[in-house]
């Protein structure tokens, strides 16, 4: 079975511009959409194609599947017990965010809610660029993917962090 | 000539699109290349979705039903659409309207039963009689009918879907597709004038609203985004103006809830609303006798005050599609509007207001999804040329299971591109545990109670294993129709289950439309309440592992480690009781400081004892038991 990056066309590297993704998605669409047959087995072992291609692009849209993808591919397990703990002082750091980001909710301080949202991603975006920089070549082998894996643990943070000040700020936008 | 057409016993079937409306229906079909719409023999083809029983059991549809309508309020059955799928104590029927309802049946599926002449009508059948009708004025266009593709609001659930088709097979229509309104609308504009680029689809109709943010590329419709509210449209509008009309003319409370007075005021409100579209003020005269005032004026500026809520509750929904497709407003190539709603002068700035531009309505917007049904039937019946035209369209609402605690977890976000699968893997919560109980749910908001139910099932059988231990792996499948299956699949022992997910109509009767508008209400609450429970799942789990294992390794403890391990236990059991996530987590992390040596010790004993026995399968599960204390610390750390 192709691994997404292949399914598409495009290049087995972290960094990836999301409106590339988008038209190879389109493209592939035009040749394995169900629709593009008449014959019942064809129509479902194109769905079936579908289906993986939807999952696929589903997982490279989102940095922390990427990556996941990536070590997958470099024979590189991830995931609970598999990934370096953070640091004390990195945890200590996202606890105190948290924090601030919970307090600044409770007293509907929106600029201090944006102002969190921007300094993570902005760790973010230096995180993805540094992941973007140890994926760029050949992939990391399972005995030097540490840095990496760090990284990957940092983004889950992020992630999660990024999700519910979005979630905060669309709620005020809406009211 | 003619005659010999409609006689003819070889006509060829030929596919048609359905707009099966709140308002009016209509149905197109593709003549020589291009969509067109068939009208009736009044050369209307708009067909109002209206339906009546007469006492002689006759059905009439259409505007001969509309007709009868004020004379026979409660059977004669409009906007039947809002009332389908949805559960026999849907907060709709409780609106203003005439009907008189029967109430759940004990047995038999949970669904509206509108009561006519003593006899239960459901919104099924009801829509049956329309797509019916339908069908006939099809056939006399084109003498034999093939495949149908239906069009559906985007918002739409599984249940609203189902009962979409299941009204379309109780009048023997072959469905092709159930395809999204404002998708539908997109492949006409989109064929009709060559354009690409990036759009916005604002879908106001008689009931419903949906936006749809899309890229059209080259005959390709790639959905982006979808948001909406299945109970808010034009409908909503006559019913505040109904009322205002009512105080305006001094109706009495009593007066106002006879059904005929209802369905008077209603249309009432509906053809000033009409006439307000080129009218700066319309007077309406009091039709009523016994009531004090003999005229009523309405302005247009009242009438904007009054449906200004309604029109924000469409600017949310069309503000969060747009964040929900990764897009600025100042990106949209265009917008396009569709629906009779639209007319609405107010509802024309607003979106222009809410977009920074002026939105195109070139192809009318009471035909306009009908022609693009058409378009698409014609394509999946093999007529068009190949690769003309895509539709890659997405799931309107998150799918997830129920665990722990009441938290749903999301298996299939919204907006994911169909067709599509995801797996999940989920474990037991107690030892011994031989069954798990699967609750799929569908909606954006964090507690399963609050989201649609639409099916409950039980993977039984499995054999008693520790908390934890039991990995159950969850496949969620949508097809390219948009319907859910769900496999599960017990992997120690292989047990397995499929089920075709057929929505459990109402067991939870909170209405889809307004399960998204809540979870934007109570967001803040919704994630503290998350965190909350989820803070107490994860206590409960280590307190049991830890109690467990201080029990089964006791030899391992050092002099005072007990002790301390217990009284960091107690404290973390007492923080449970309360409702602060905060605290819980910074007790189980003084529990995680407070077994660390021994977690330690455990999994040196443990490879130890694995490894004496020489059997890799219980080296694994051996090692993977005494992670159990590990890993429930790292999983509230990192998720």
């Amino acid at each position: 079975m192709p691994t997404p990056f292949a399914l598409f066309g495009l290049p087995a590297t972290f960094a990836l511009d999301l409106k590339v993704l988008e038209r190879a998605q389109r493209e592939l669409g035009k040749t394995i959409h169900p629709d593009t047959a008449s014959d019942p087995s064809e129509r479902r072992a194109l769905a079936e194609q579908s289906t993986l291609a939807n999952e696929g692009y589903r997982a490279l849209r989102d940095p922390v599947t990427r990556a996941e993808l990536l070590f997958q591919l470099a024979g590189v397990a991830t995931g609970d017990g598999h990934e370096p703990k953070p640091t004390a002082a990195f945890l200590m750091d996202m606890l105190e965010k948290r924090e601030a980001l919970a307090e600044a909710r409770t007293s509907k301080d929106r600029a201090t809610v944006e102002a969190l949202a921007a300094e993570i991603r902005a760790q973010r975006n230096d995180a993805e660029a540094a992941l973007a920089a140890l994926f760029s070549g050949v992939l990391p082998s399972p005995l030097d993917a540490q840095p990496a894996l760090v990284h990957l643990g940092s983004l889950r943070y992020y992630r999660r962090f990024l999700e519910e000040a979005t979630a905060t700020l669309d709620e005020w936008d809406d009211a | 000539m003619m005659l010999l057409d409609i006689f003819d016993p070889k006509a060829k079937p030929r596919p048609i699109g359905i707009d099966l409306g709140t308002t009016n229906s209509l149905v197109a079909y593709v003549r020589d290349g291009r969509p067109e719409t068939i009208a009736d023999c009044d050369g209307s083809a708009l067909v109002p979705s209206i339906v009546h029983y007469a006492r002689n059991g006759a059905v009439i549809v259409g505007d001969r039903a509309k007709r009868l309508a004020e004379a026979h309020p409660q059977e004669t059955l409009v906007s039947v659409k809002r009332f389908l799928g949805r559960g026999a104590d849907d907060p709709e029927t409780r609106r203003l309207g005439p009907y008189a309802f029967l109430p759940r049946e004990a047995e038999g599926p949970d669904v509206v039963r509108f009561s006519v002449h003593g006899k239960a009508i459901t919104p099924v059948e009801a829509s049956a009689e329309i797509l019916r009708n339908l069908k006939e004025l099809a056939e006399e266009e084109l003498h034999s009918v093939g495949g149908v593709v239906i069009t559906v609001p985007a918002y739409f659930d599984d249940g609203q879907r189902q009962a979409t088709k299941d009204a379309a097979k109780l009048a023997g229509l072959r469905v092709l597709r159930l395809v999204n309104e404002p998708t539908a609308a997109a492949l006409a504009y989109g064929l009709d004038a060559k354009r690409d680029g990036l759009f916005a689809v604002y879908d106001l109709g008689g009931g419903t609203f949906d936006v749809t943010v899309l890229v059209l590329d080259d005959g390709v419709f790639q959905v982006k985004s979808t948001g909406g509210d299945s109970a808010l449209g034009g409908d909503d509008m006559d019913r505040l103006l109904a009322d205002e009309l009512a105080t305006v003319f001094g109706l009495t409370e009593e007066v106002r809830k006879k059904p005929a007075v209802v369905r008077v005021l209603l249309d009432l409100a509906r053809a000033t609303k009409h006439r307000l579209t080129d009218a700066e003020a319309v007077t309406v005269p009091n039709p009523f006798v016994d009531a004090p005032a003999s005229a009523a004026t309405v302005t247009r500026e009242r009438f904007d005050v009054l449906v200004k809520p309604l029109l924000e509750r469409t600017g949310k929904a069309c503000r969060r599609a747009v964040r929900d497709a990764g897009v600025e407003v100042g990106e949209l190539d265009g917008v396009i509007l569709v629906g009779g709603s639209t007319r609405v002068p107010y509802v024309r700035s607003y979106v222009e207001a809410l977009f920074g531009q002026a939105p195109l309505g070139d192809i009318d917007p009471d035909q306009v999804v009908a022609l693009g049904a058409a378009l698409q039937a014609h394509q999946l019946e093999g007529e068009g040329e190949k690769e003309e035209i895509l539709l890659l369209d997405v799931l309107p609402l998150s799918l997830g299971i129920e665990v722990g605690g009441g938290v749903v977890d999301k298996i299939l976000p919204r907006n994911t591109t169909i067709p599509t699968a995801s797996k999940s893997v989920y474990t037991t919560q107690e030892d011994g545990q031989t069954g798990f109980v699967l609750h799929v749910v569908q909606g954006e908001r964090e507690i399963a109670s609050d989201c649609r139910s639409l099916a409950t099932f039980t993977l039984a059988g499995i054999p008693p294993m520790a908390a934890g231990m039991a990995r159950l792996e969850v496949t969620f499948r949508v097809d390219v129709d948009g319907l859910l299956t769900v496999e599960a699949r017990e992997q120690t022992t292989g047990k397995e289950q499929h089920v075709d997910v057929k929505p459990s109509y109402g067991l939870d009767d909170e209405a889809v439309e307004r399960m998204l508008l809540d979870a934007l209400d109570h967001g803040e609450a919704d994630l503290r309440l998350r965190r909350l429970l989820e803070n107490r799942v994860e206590a409960g789990r280590l307190a049991k592992a830890t109690q467990k294992a201080i029990v089964v390794d006791a030899d391992l403890l050092e002099a005072g480690e007990k002790e301390g391990i217990e009284a960091a236990l107690a404290a973390l059991l007492a923080s449970t009781a309360g409702d602060d996530a905060s605290k819980i987590k910074f007790r189980m992390d003084e529990l995680d400081a407070a077994t660390k040596g021994f977690a330690a010790a455990r999994m040196n004993r443990a490879i130890a004892t694995a490894i004496a026995g020489k059997d890799v399968g219980s080296i694994e599960a051996t090692v993977e038991a005494a992670l159990g204390i590990e890993e429930a610390h790292a999983r509230h750390g990192a998720r």
